[in-house]
């Protein structure tokens, strides 16, 4: 699964610490989030998308085996 | 946040009941036992004043954070990041097997040196089998 965190991070200007804080999470989950070394809980996606106000498909990219 | 504020509580009380009661034990342990030998004793304070200062640190540490709201938020999204949590639950998952497979395996060679260390290598080994069902069967109803 991959995830347009980053990018949509660096086009708001938001930093990794103004997004871990928003999304009650450490610096360290917002890294691997950007990686992709870490995948989202539901809850963490759904605040993700809330923060960059849009839908969690939107905002992560799912594999072909990752859909029906 | 507010439950979170609460299990720091709860959890503060049973920290402080260990700094409280073991010193007591410790004192009850070597009035009881007089003649158990210089190990057991020594076991029983190595263990008392281990316990006693890992929940003094865990007491100094719940009790700022619930007098401090930054120091609250902050440890809140420590022990609750969920990338913190899933690490924790990989790390013991992988250590259990690891310990499971040293243990059966030391279990084994210790089996030509000494009888009695193989045994108990490999009591150990049942009785974590055993609590590992256990725990399974209490987390397959649970969840």
């Amino acid at each position: 699964m991959k995830n347009r965190i980053q990018e949509l991070r660096k086009s708001q200007k938001v930093t990794q610490q103004e997004l871990a804080d928003a999304l009650s999470v450490t610096r360290q989950t917002i890294i691997s989030l950007e990686n992709g070394r870490y995948n989202a809980s539901l809850t963490l996606a759904h605040k993700a998308a809330q923060f960059f106000k849009m839908t969690i498909e939107e905002l992560f990219i799912f594999e072909d085996d990752e859909n029906l | 946040m507010e439950e979170f504020r609460n299990t720091l509580k709860k959890q503060l009380k049973v920290y402080v009941f260990i700094c409280c009661i073991f010193p007591s034990v410790m004192i009850a342990a070597k009035a009881i036992f007089k003649n158990a030998g210089d190990f057991a004793h020594g076991l029983v304070l190595g263990v008392c004043v281990g316990s006693m200062l890992v929940a003094l640190i865990f007491l100094v540490r719940n009790y700022t954070a619930l007098h401090d709201e930054e120091k609250f938020k902050k440890l809140y999204i420590e022990l609750t990041d969920e990338r913190n949590v899933s690490i924790g639950k990989e790390t013991m998952k992988t250590a259990s097997t690891v310990c499971a497979v040293v243990t059966g395996l030391a279990s084994i060679v210790s089996g030509f040196i000494n009888e009695a260390v193989s045994i108990t290598l490999a009591a150990n080994l049942i009785v974590s089998a055993v609590i590992t069902l256990a725990v399974q069967m209490y987390y397959k109803k649970k969840l």
